[in-house]
């Protein structure tokens, strides 16, 4: 069986090998057995965010050698995040999202001031930062409500109410975005964060999320002001979308083994035309979505506009979600019961998948990239 | 709002139930619906929804003939749309405990439906389902081996049956095991069970349907599968081990119980559609609240062209969906106009309407989530519930493949599929 594609050979590199390797043996000794209970169980999910994100050293790609960390690059990053991504989505897409969005936030701060205040964090132990996006509500940011930011002396006072896209009950570090000059990100720390009862949702049972207030005064120093929130929502792209693809592939690799194995109308399952055609769909979507990754991963690494990369990477993370959950949604059907059933592993990769799709907000999406591309004025006052 | 109804289709009777079913609804399953999911083998919260609908309203006895003390649904010329709105009702509330019920039905369609009522089966069974306690049925088909191959009947007879059924004097004596029935993992009281009287055989004379009462020795219940949703409606597997039954516990006989057989296929097709458009109603009205409140773009969601086109094809998909429920439910209304319930012909037009249906209510669950997005994944709002307990819907009784099979044989005359 055979439903992934060699890499591109741009997106190869030693760095990227090694880390993949350690991500495939942690997926196997610390994901692999616990797999089908892993939702039930947080300790078990947090033991193993704490190999990936300390052992291995996940939290501190970006941090520097000299504090312990790999010290990568930007031009380092792409190809290292779409391997270790895909490999972390064949095991426990939860625990991928929490990691894409240290990761995002992490990029978004190299080089501005506050960069030093979250290295200090990602390196005195196991981290999770929360991101907390625009919400629902008022039309200040495109449709959307950003937390409130005024200036108070030298400090700036950061107001909100609402829900992170990740982690809001565990989270050590916060980014917000917030109105400040434009469309700011605010770092906070985790006990300037006021925390509500853990939300229940359908699946990324790692990121263990909750309404959050957030009445804090923080020095100027904690906010990254410019493009910083167009390069987290890039890499967080990246990194859900590599994700995505690595669902995919191991719903297709479920659904592969069931395909052998299940006779139905005295023959394998595979064997029978109108099943064949849904295998071959599985297919076709996972590997347009590895396509679709690994080309915005090596976009990433040639000279393009900050806006078009944006864009890219949005389009991806639509099209990758979009095919995870439709893998493991029709890889369901072949499978029935046994695709529905916790104990067929398949069914987590289809709520995680469709969690990651639902948080994209695929109609807002839609019509930023109808106002790139056809130029729609739907912002304008 | 409400959906197209054709109010001359509507049965006195069935509008009677639809409203003690909300008001059980309203009072017993929503205060207590977001606990099921966690409830899912012990069945705390789920089973007295179920015991208050079953006894305390009564609907246990429905489809006993009245002079068994039920309903007569099974008899009466509104049998059709009856399953229907009670299918429809309960699955607005929680489509786990609406296939529970029908599943309890199920069993006992073989032998309360009209013309083909077995009154000795139905003086014995009634007086089990008269006891003011939950009594629950279940219908066992799926064996490891072959899957929907059961329920496959055009093509396969039977061959790849293996719970055997063999006459020792009078009395059957049954051994197999199955997996998945709905109402199993120690629910059932009662099994209609699928056998063959000789293995291998592609030859409908040997499909047996044969009761089973779970209490008997070698009857053997597993522990209830975990699964992705649909806690109301516990599985597992059943093995039965030189199960001894009365001869007479064969539904019909030979070649009869695989011709009606079909017609509970057929009405399977019915209730899985009913219960997913009652889902969908349940949605649509989440749906009405949330994006009145959520604003977007400076207004409510609803207000976003963007967004009330999805809203748009959401409410048209239920439209459609309950007049296509209503009119097969009407057609099983009357044999005598239609055709027999169990014919080739109807089987076929109730698989796909449980293939369009099911399609439409997955769609709509699946953007109602997209749409409300943080919230339609939350599981305080129940859209992200229903998402995930109707997948199950469209997955059984063979799921869109068989469906498919059976639609296309029909309706092209497919000879070799």
């Amino acid at each position: 069986m055979r439903t992934t594609i060699n890499p591109l050979a741009e997106l190869k590199s030693d760095t990227a090998e090694m880390i993949t390797k350690s991500i495939k043996e942690w997926a196997e000794k610390e994901v692999m057995p616990y797999r089908h209970e892993i939702d039930d169980n947080f300790e078990m999910a947090e033991r193993a965010m704490k190999k990936l994100f300390v052992d291995i050293g996940m939290q501190k790609l970006l941090v520097p050698e000299s504090a312990g960390g790999a010290g990568l690059s930007f031009e380092e990053l792409p190809p290292i995040l779409y391997h270790s991504f895909s490999e972390i989505g064949k095991a426990d897409a939860g625990i991928g999202f929490v990691l894409s969005a240290l990761v995002a936030s992490s990029a978004s701060a190299i080089g501005s001031e506050v960069f030093d205040f979250m290295v200090d964090k990602l390196s005195s132990g196991f981290c999770r930062v929360s991101i907390v996006p625009p919400q629902f509500g008022n039309d200040d940011f495109r449709g959307f409500e950003l937390a409130k930011a005024v200036e108070k002396g030298n400090k700036i006072r950061i107001k909100f109410y609402g829900r992170p896209l990740n982690s809001g009950f565990d989270a050590d570090l916060f980014v917000v975005f917030c109105n400040y000059d434009g469309v700011s990100l605010a770092v906070l720390d985790g006990e300037e964060v006021e925390r509500g009862e853990i939300v229940k949702t359908a699946g990324l049972n790692a990121s263990r999320n909750c309404d959050v207030r957030i009445k804090a005064e923080v020095e100027k120093s904690r906010i990254i002001k410019g493009d910083a929130w167009k390069r987290l929502e890039i890499y967080l792209n990246l990194c859900l979308s590599s994700l995505c693809v690595g669902s995919a592939v191991d719903s297709c690799r479920i659904v592969g083994d069931w395909a052998e194995k299940r006779f139905i109308r005295g023959k394998p399952l595979k064997d029978n035309t109108v099943d064949a055609e849904v295998l071959g769909e599985v297919a076709k979507e996972a590997i347009e979505a590895s396509m679709a990754a690994q080309f915005l991963a090596k976009s990433m690494l040639e000279d393009r506009s900050d806006d078009e990369i944006h864009t890219l990477s949005a389009i991806t993370a639509l099209k990758c979600s979009g095919a995870a959950f439709n893998v493991a949604d029709r890889a369901m059907e072949l499978m029935a019961s046994q695709g529905y059933a916790r104990e067929g592993l398949l069914e987590k990769q289809w709520r995680d998948a469709k969690s990651i799709a639902a948080l994209l907000n695929q109609q807002h999406s839609l019509l930023e990239l109808s106002e790139r591309f056809f130029a729609s004025k739907l912002w304008e006052r | 709002m409400e959906f197209a109804r054709i109010r001359e289709f509507e049965s006195p009777l069935e509008r009677y139930l639809a409203e003690m079913i909300k008001d059980w609804g309203e009072k017993y399953v929503l205060p207590y619906r977001r606990e099921f999911d966690e409830d899912w083998k012990e069945h705390r919260y789920v089973e007295p929804a179920l015991e208050k609908l079953m006894v305390g309203y009564g609907f246990q006895m429905g489809v006993f003939p009245g002079e068994f003390g039920g309903w007569g649904i099974g008899n009466s010329d509104y049998f059709g749309s009856i399953t229907a709105r009670l299918m429809e009702e309960i699955g607005r509330y929680d489509t786990g405990i609406a296939v529970s019920v029908g599943v309890t039905f199920w069993p006992l369609f073989m032998i309360t439906v009209k013309p083909h009522i077995n009154y000795d089966l139905c003086a014995e069974f009634s007086e089990l389902f008269a006891r003011k306690k939950l009594t629950i049925a279940a219908n066992a088909m799926t064996e490891p081996q072959g899957g929907s191959d059961i329920e496959n009947l055009d093509e396969l007879r039977g061959k790849t049956i293996r719970t055997t059924a063999v006459l020792d004097g009078d009395e059957w004596v049954i051994n197999g095991h199955k997996l998945w029935p709905t109402n199993t993992g120690g629910m059932a009281d009662l099994f209609g069970v699928v056998c063959t009287t000789k293995p291998g055989e592609a030859d409908e004379k040997y499909f047996a349907y044969i009761y089973i009462p779970a209490n008997l020795p070698g009857v053997k219940q597993g522990e209830p599968y975990r699964k992705a949703g649909m806690a109301a409606d516990k599985n597992s597997d059943i093995w039965f081990d030189n199960v001894r039954v009365p001869k007479h516990y064969r539904a019909w006989g030979e070649g009869l119980d695989a011709k009606y057989f079909r017609e509970i296929i057929a009405t399977g097709c019915l209730g899985s559609a009913a219960m997913t458009l009652g889902a969908m109603e349940n949605i649509y009205e989440i749906l009405y609240e949330k994006c009145g409140e959520l604003r977007y773009r400076g207004k409510p969601l609803k207000e976003n062209t963007a967004v009330a086109a999805v809203l748009a094809d959401i409410a048209a998909e239920i439209e459609v969906s309950r007049a296509a429920v209503y009119t097969y439910a009407r057609m099983l209304d009357r044999p005598d106009i239609y055709g027999e319930r169990y014919s080739a012909e109807m089987v076929a037009r109730g698989r796909a309407l449980k293939l369009k249906v099911c399609d439409a209510c997955c769609d709509v669950a699946r953007k109602a989530v997209d749409l409300l997005s943080h919230y339609g994944i939350d599981r305080s709002f129940d859209v992200e519930k229903h998402w995930r307990d109707v997948k199950m819907v469209q997955l059984w009784m063979g799921g869109r493949q068989l469906c498919q099979m059976d639609v296309a044989r029909h309706f092209y005359d497919c000879k070799q599929l």
